[in-house]
């Protein structure tokens, strides 16, 4: 069965970027939310097998929303990718148990190893 | 005179994300310098007219510090970063590890220190655009200035021989508790390189421009 992940970004243009690197590298399902909250309700909702969580977002930021998801399921798959470089940020996200964090700028095939590592290699078409 | 482009909402949100990162990056390097968290607030984009930076700053009489770099390489333009002036003395004061309200004025000392931030700030925020856009981009050392937002404008303007007519403004706010520290990247570039731009950023969604 295709694994399905969440994308948690306010910023449209990142996450149908996001989009587009996750269906080349074979997973084509994926579902969005604009914020924290938003990522909260449709995780519970919808049980992905990862969450790609950016940190800068209005309403409810990327650490919150890790937590609150944390608090909800303490073995969900999340991987951060966001701008936010500095190193207290990394300690909290690998402390609250995060599986891979990323810094924007990346390079694509960056999301696609770490998914791999985390959750399998996506299904490739046969052509 | 050249028009402020008009772009899709979807192209806005890009340049947004886009100064975003830049801004984040920015932060992570500024954090290191001063050995301190520091959290940056959604920065808002606008695309505006050079003239009309005055007022978004708070009126042309409005004082400031201005640290203004030259960008060379794939296109030529400059980066502007912006402080209201009580502002930039609460960031001397953290760049000196001083007491909150310390500073009452700039000293030159103070005018070197905002002009190694300057440095790692702008260079690092330029590099993390690039990174994105795939441009080659340079950027000069840092003149630092500290006058009436009209005339710093119009400083960097004439030294760059600025032919633009418009930039992209981010305004940022620094968190880093509990001072909260608010400042504008102003990224002045042609028309040309805006089209550039939204041109990689179509191609990323990959999707190839119309129109």
């Amino acid at each position: 069965m295709a694994q399905k992940i969440l994308i948690a970004d306010d910023s449209a243009f990142m996450r149908i970027y996001l989009k587009r690197i996750l269906a080349e590298a074979g997973y084509k399902d994926t579902i969005e939310s604009a914020d924290g909250r938003e990522m909260l309700i449709r995780y519970e909702q919808e049980r992905p097998d990862l969450v790609i969580l950016d940190i800068i977002m209005p309403d409810m930021d990327g650490l919150e929303a890790l937590h609150e998801l944390m608090r909800l399921d303490p073995k969900v798959n999340v991987v951060m990718v966001t701008a936010v470089g500095q190193e207290y940020m990394m300690k909290e996200c690998n402390k609250a148990g995060v599986k891979g964090y990323i810094v924007k700028p990346f390079k694509e095939e960056e999301i696609a190893e770490t998914l791999v590592k985390v959750i399998g290699p996506g299904e490739r078409e046969v052509k | 005179m050249e028009k402020v482009p008009r772009l899709t909402w979807l192209e806005r949100d890009a340049l947004r994300e886009i100064a975003s990162i830049g801004a984040g990056n920015a932060t992570t390097a500024l954090s290191k310098l001063v050995k301190r968290r520091i959290d940056v607030v959604v920065p808002r984009l606008s695309l505006v007219e050079l003239r009309s930076i005055p007022e978004v700053m708070g009126g042309p009489e409005k004082m400031a510090t201005a640290m203004y770099s030259r960008i060379t390489g794939d296109t030529s333009g400059s980066l502007v970063v912006l402080f209201e002036r009580e502002s930039s003395y609460l960031v001397v004061d953290i760049l000196k590890g001083n007491a909150l309200g310390t500073t009452k004025t700039l000293t030159p000392e103070d005018f070197k220190s905002l002009e190694e931030m300057a440095v790692i700030l702008s260079r690092t925020f330029l590099v993390a655009l690039t990174d994105f856009l795939g441009l080659k981009l340079e950027i000069s050392d840092p003149g630092v200035a500290s006058d009436m937002v009209k005339s710093l404008m119009d400083t960097v303007l004439t030294e760059f021989a600025i032919k633009s007519d418009y930039a992209m403004l981010i305004k940022v706010e620094f968190e880093s508790p509990p001072v909260k520290v608010g400042g504008h990247f102003a990224l002045i570039f042609d028309v040309t390189t805006i089209d550039r731009i939204t041109k990689t950023i179509h191609e990323k969604l990959g999707e190839k421009r119309t129109g």
